[in-house]
């Protein structure tokens, strides 16, 4: 055996097993490559669109067993961002996000679906002015691999969609201010494992 | 905004506040079954715009509800009161209230120095309810004024992102309007007005205060000058020795001048924030 292939031989052994995930493991939200957007429409002349910056959580990711595993995240309300600072501290009012009585918004996942390879539904209980409701996410795993410039760092990615009623958490003044009531909810989540 | 939003915000406020106004004048000048009547007709405001709470409370605006319902209890009990207990049991409520809506930031470990705001204009206001204005002199004093008072507090509402409130506190000058109108229509034809028994005053403006209590614990990024003004309003009943002197049909434009003068100001350092 030349050396050549002793080296790739021993490289793809490395690869490998910095890869190969163990039974279910742990991962910490990217904040700064977490993206938890969503729109609804806007008294039907279009869709007023917004996102949340400040994202953290964890996810036990088994690989081998989806089912297994579980999502814990938490959004801090104060954090939104619709492009208009009226609008924000608008939607951060008592009749909206209430975000000095209610400053996270949480999921905790409590089951979860294999719909696909790649694909789950994953249910949890979204928890928003002080109001918990099951929502359904449809969650597509993108992919997992190591960090170009660090081999050590395992990274993964999710996308992921849901609709929820704002009515349904208490913002019954959605309507009244020609909002939805339906928000469309999209997710793109980069994690680092443990 | 719709015919029927029209109607649930304006129109039916100040049907509702003529009819007191009107039975007021006919038959119960002095009655606890009226008294009850504009509890009941502050709290139907208020659950008009925000909807039935769910029990328990979960949000600040579910407790209001709750606080609100007891303005007929509070007119009850306070009937027959002096003025000093009656301001007693107003400035009860309202800490009651205040420690209420506070308490959920406060044990997660959130303290704002803008809710000493709140407990300083109640400390303020319970000395000047404990003079309890003589309504038999001018019984425009304390409607109009406290129409004014909020009309303002309905803007500072708005402007500080409280939609709904704004709302609800416009319906409230609504009733106070519809109820002033009454006043002014019996004076019109019969030269003078009975006076109404003070306590219908003091449920409005316990109604307010908690109102009030809401608004200025969570719309912080409100001026506190704004803030001060309004305290200026609530002086208005207690300011009428000279006005009562004009004649009885110019009273209620000459008070409403006069708190347009202090809620103007208000309005307009609310506005420099935006």
């Amino acid at each position: 055996m030349t050396l050549f292939s002793r080296t790739a031989i021993a490289a793809a052994l490395f690869l490998s097993t910095s890869t190969v995930a163990t039974a279910a493991d742990l991962y910490t939200v990217h904040e700064d490559h977490t993206w938890v957007t969503f729109s609804v429409s806007h008294a039907g002349w279009a869709n007023a669109r917004g996102m949340f910056r400040n994202v953290s959580g964890d996810i036990t990711f088994d690989q081998d067993d989806v089912t297994n595993s579980s999502v814990s995240v938490v959004i801090a309300s104060e954090s939104l961002d619709t492009n208009s600072e009226q609008r924000d501290r608008d939607m951060g009012g008592a009749d909206f996000l209430n975000v000095v009585e209610f400053p996270e918004i949480t999921f905790d996942s409590t089951r979860i679906e294999q719909t696909g390879e790649r694909t789950a539904i994953v249910y949890g209980d979204l928890t928003m002015v002080g109001v918990s409701r099951e929502v359904a996410l449809d969650v597509v795993w993108n992919n997992e691999m190591p960090l170009p410039w660090d081999a050590s760092t395992i990274k993964t990615g999710f996308s992921a969609t849901a609709t929820i009623d704002g009515t349904d958490f208490g913002m019954n003044q959605l309507v009244a201010f020609g909002l939805g009531p339906v928000i469309e909810v999209e997710i793109d989540l980069e994690a680092l494992r443990k | 905004m719709g015919a029927e939003d029209i109607i649930v915000l304006l129109v039916a406020p100040i049907a509702l506040g003529f009819g007191l106004g009107v039975v007021e004048q006919r038959a119960f000048a002095a009655s606890r079954v009226l008294v009850v009547a504009m509890g009941l007709a502050i709290a139907a405001i208020y659950l008009l715009h925000e909807g039935l709470p769910p029990f328990p409370a979960i949000s600040a605006k579910h407790k209001i509800a709750y606080a609100l319902a007891a303005l007929p209890v509070f007119g009850l009990v306070a009937f027959d009161q002096a003025s000093y207990r009656r301001a007693a049991l107003l400035a009860i409520v309202a800490a009651i209230t205040f420690i209420w809506l506070v308490q959920r930031p406060l044990t997660a470990g959130r303290f704002d120095w803008g809710w000493l705001l709140p407990l300083g204009t109640i400390a303020v206001w319970m000395p000047m309810l404990a003079k309890a204005p003589d309504l038999s002199r001018s019984p425009f004093t304390s409607p109009v004024a406290h129409l004014a008072m909020s009309m303002t507090a309905s803007v500072l509402a708005l402007l500080g992102g409280f939609l709904g409130l704004g709302q609800v506190l416009l319906s409230l000058s609504a009733l106070l309007g519809g109820y002033a109108l009454a006043i002014f229509v019996f004076t019109l034809k019969n030269g003078t007005p009975k006076p109404g028994h003070p306590m219908m005053i003091w449920t409005v403006q316990g109604g307010l205060l908690i109102l009030f209590v809401q608004l200025s614990t969570f719309a912080t990024n409100l001026s506190t000058a704004a803030y001060l003004l309004l305290l200026t309003l609530a002086a208005l009943p207690f300011a009428d020795a000279k006005l009562s002197r004009l004649p009885l049909l110019v009273q209620p434009f000459a008070f409403a001048a006069l708190a347009l003068m202090a809620g103007i100001p208000a309005m307009l350092l609310a506005l420099r924030n935006f």
